[in-house]
């Protein structure tokens, strides 16, 4: 019997996990939609069809239209593209911040960790989703810093999760061999901490993405986040609300394209956490 | 205990006043002002607005103005609802978000707890399996999908409930379903989860072999040990409900404190935005405060690392 390596092992789990696999295949499938959907579609995402207002799907129409004639399954995509950007991006910021954060203070150790910490908790308490409001309210209709106000309130578990790693990194003998070695700083850093740090990392950016593309929507839907005529699944479903009693596909369709990918984000970041990372329960964020 | 308490409140201070600062300046660099419309006003009645509310002074100036009123619990008066103050609105507005968020809180525990110790006690079998689905699909279901869907299925389908307003309970049934579904989703998991674990233990054994009835073990024995994360998530969740139901106050048009919150943002109101970001930040101290002291009740192995 030949032995695995950590990642194959890993790999292995991972594939023996049906829900992650699937989440994972259709979000592929969502993604490469959105990506080069709109480029074989005939129609734009602001194009009006004044001769086909409120239609239910048909040949033409593949997913129906809303209420000012515009393709709804272009729309979808488009909106698609905004949410997926949105999230990348902001689980970016967050990661990138978090990381070096998380890493510096658990490195570094003593008063500067006590202080570094202190002020983490400090902005715990500050009432996020509100912030966030606020930021969109300032920086307004910039779409780009939408994303960093996002990534810039998302970061803090992070940082205490890298932290608490890269402490208990810190007292396993491997790593103090390296130190008495006489190894240079960058090299441990780089060599030897590094690599530990990705399971989490990469496990809690997952569950991260669908927080963000939740908070997103949930701006967009309130009319403080993507702006018209751009269309991102929270202003579609929003839309679908005022048409619902006359065509409930306005509804229906951004309604699924939303929760399945959610769901299927979440069923990934279940299924690597399960695989690369098996002692942590990393809770993922409530429902706003 | 008393000196948890203390700190912790002191330590507030400091952070109602970096809340209190950064929204302030926020707000100023907005771009827009409270009385700026779509059809403009004459710039003789924008002057005299303008002057009347201070708003010509440097920004320096109003900040320490208003930080002087703040310390004398004065929030100022609002520039969206004129004559009013924002106490005012604060007053009328926030019992209905704390009555939405208590509402939803009792819910979720009243749902999600029976039905969790019930699919642990029937694990694998077709209740546990549709519990643990449905509540795992309920998670991705965020409140402003959610809200709508229950108005076209049970106000405008079934004829239940009302879609807006606030006075009979009719009107409280769907907001109060949509902001407490998702969470008794949450503690639906957490409380299948801890049972599970306690069911595995000895002591349920030994309490199954003494012949005592399955209600008995199940609620008398396995119930308290099985809680312990559902106690732990209900505080700040009640938090999080009072604090997060703006979503659902704007579906349904609940006159909550959310509500007013959003649309003091968009109407650039001020000392409305000012005041409600404030009160959100107390709140969340205050009920993060709650929910520590009562964990520390519950357990007393937590009293020794929080002092």
């Amino acid at each position: 019997m030949s032995t695995l390596s950590p990642r194959q092992e890993a790999w292995m789990q991972f594939k023996a996990n049906p829900c992650a696999v699937g989440g994972l295949c259709f979000l592929g499938f969502m993604m490469s939609a959105c990506l080069i959907g709109p480029f074989f579609l005939v129609h734009g995402y602001a194009a009006q069809h004044f001769d086909a207002v409120n239609q239910g799907p048909s040949m033409r129409f593949w997913l129906g239209t809303d209420a000012l004639g515009r393709d709804l399954l272009v729309r979808l995509l488009y909106g698609g593209r905004i949410s997926f950007a949105v999230g990348f991006a902001a689980t970016g910021v967050s990661l990138i911040v978090g990381l070096f954060f998380g890493a510096f203070a658990g490195y570094t150790g003593g008063k500067v960790d006590t202080w570094m910490m202190r002020f983490a908790d400090f902005l715990y308490a500050l009432p996020f989703t509100i912030l966030v409001i606020l930021l969109t309210v300032v920086f307004g209709r910039h779409f780009i810093l939408l994303f960093v106000a996002i990534g810039a309130v998302e970061w803090l578990t992070m940082a205490r999760i890298v932290r608490a790693q890269v402490l208990s990194i810190k007292m396993q003998e491997f790593l103090q061999a390296a130190v008495l070695l006489g190894l240079p700083r960058y090299q441990i850093i780089w060599k030897h901490i590094l690599p530990n740090l990705w399971g989490p990392v990469i496990v809690y950016g997952t569950l991260t993405v669908p927080a963000v593309m939740l908070l997103e929507a949930t701006l967009s839907f309130l009319g403080l986040g993507v702006q018209p005529p751009m269309s991102s699944w929270g202003i579609l479903i929003h839309d679908g609300v005022t048409v619902m009693e006359l065509c409930p596909w306005a509804l229906l369709f951004p309604t699924l394209f939303f929760c399945l990918t959610l769901l299927s984000l979440n069923f990934l970041g279940e299924g690597l956490r399960d695989a690369l990372d098996p002692q942590s329960k990393i809770e993922t964020h409530a429902a706003t | 205990m008393l000196q948890l308490i203390i700190r912790r409140l002191l330590q507030a201070i400091p952070v109602l006043f970096l809340i209190a600062t950064a929204t302030f300046f926020l707000i100023h660099l907005a771009p827009g002002g409270p009385f700026h419309q779509e059809r403009p006003l004459s710039p003789q009645v924008l002057e005299a607005l303008n002057a009347h509310y201070g708003l010509n002074d440097p920004w320096i100036v109003q900040y320490g103005r208003y930080l002087n009123h703040l310390l004398h619990g004065e929030l100022g008066p609002s520039y969206g609802h004129p004559g009013h103050t924002v106490n005012e609105l604060i007053a009328q507005s926030l019992p209905v978000s704390i009555e939405l968020g208590l509402w939803a809180w009792v819910f979720s525990l009243i749902v999600g707890i029976p039905l969790g110790v019930w699919a642990a006690e029937k694990q694998h079998r077709w209740f546990d399996r549709v519990c643990s689905t449905v509540s795992t699909l309920g998670l991705c279901l965020p409140t402003f999908v959610l809200g709508p869907l229950l108005m076209l299925g049970l106000a405008v389908g079934l004829g239940i409930g009302n879609v807006c307003g606030w006075g009979s309970w009719e009107d409280r049934l769907l907001p109060v379903l949509t902001l407490g579904l998702v969470h008794a989703a949450y503690v639906l998991r957490l409380t299948r989860g801890g049972m599970l674990e306690v069911l595995n233990q000895d002591f349920i054994r030994t309490a199954r072999a003494k012949g005592l009835s399955g209600w008995t073990v199940l609620f008398k024995h396995a119930l308290r040990g099985g809680l312990l994360s559902v106690v732990a998530f209900a505080g700040p969740q009640l938090s999080a409900l009072v604090t997060g139901s703006f979503v659902v106050e704007t579906i349904f048009h609940i006159p909550g404190l959310g509500r007013h919150f959003v649309q003091a943002a968009f109407n650039r109101d001020y000392t409305l935005i000012l005041g409600t970001t404030l009160l959100y930040g107390a709140l969340i101290i205050v009920m993060n405060l709650m929910a520590d002291l009562m964990q520390a009740w519950l357990n007393p192995r937590l009293r020794v690392s929080m002092l």
